[in-house]
């Protein structure tokens, strides 16, 4: 105990002011949720840009090197 | 559970967190894409073949409504923004601000916030330093730094 706060409280605490407004664990997929149409293309058009990205990425990557 | 607003990453945030914006296709399908980010990604491809790729990205994004293109009012303000910053005008919540005599350099970071704030959205950065300059300009932005968003 310190300042009349144990130091289970102040963890506690400093957990919650570090806790983001926003977080991807509010995104988090659930094997319930079913897309439509639409966003399942979205969602696929954007896994290939993003493997694109990773691609260019690990290029330029080793590119520098 | 996901909450009201929309999560808009910016260029740096989908190139270095794209990982862990694979691993949920949730947030893809709740994310927004800003033609600035387009643009930014799009301008800097080296391989030829990628193109078609971002293409089709570009037209899901569009055809749902989703892609956020700043509007001519959106141009406006943000070079009015751009401007306040340059000769660190006083802001009407915090006072004075300092001045950035090379805030042009900010042009594409302003438009992205501009576009967030007018549709719903908050924006997952990297470079959080420079959207933080926004907000006394921009009352409303809401502004995640990207390494908590995604830890």
């Amino acid at each position: 105990m310190k300042n009349g706060k144990s130091k289970t409280e102040k963890t506690q605490k400093t957990q919650k002011a570090r806790k983001p407004k926003y977080s991807i664990r509010d995104y988090q997929d659930d094997k319930d949720t079913v897309f439509d149409k639409e966003t399942l293309e979205r969602i696929e058009a954007t896994l290939a840009v993003l493997q694109a990205i990773d691609h260019q990425e690990k290029f330029l990557k080793n590119g520098k090197k | 559970m996901a909450k009201n607003k929309f999560p808009l990453p910016d260029t740096n945030a989908i190139i270095q967190y794209r990982q862990n914006i694979s691993s949920s296709n949730t947030l893809i399908g709740k994310m927004r894409l800003s033609m600035v980010v387009f643009y930014e990604l799009t301008a800097t491809t080296v391989d030829q073949s990628h193109l078609k790729l971002y293409e089709k990205w570009h037209k899901s994004f569009n055809k749902d409504g989703l892609l956020l293109t700043p509007t001519m009012l959106d141009w406006y303000e943000t070079a009015k923004l751009i401007r306040r910053l340059r000769f660190g005008e006083k802001s009407a919540s915090r006072g004075k601000t300092p001045k950035i005599p090379n805030a042009q350099k900010l042009q594409n970071d302003a438009l992205i916030a501009r576009t967030a704030r007018a549709n719903n959205c908050f924006v997952v950065t990297t470079d959080i330093d420079d959207f933080l300059l926004f907000l006394p300009f921009m009352k409303k932005l809401e502004i995640v730094f990207a390494e908590d968003f995604f830890s």
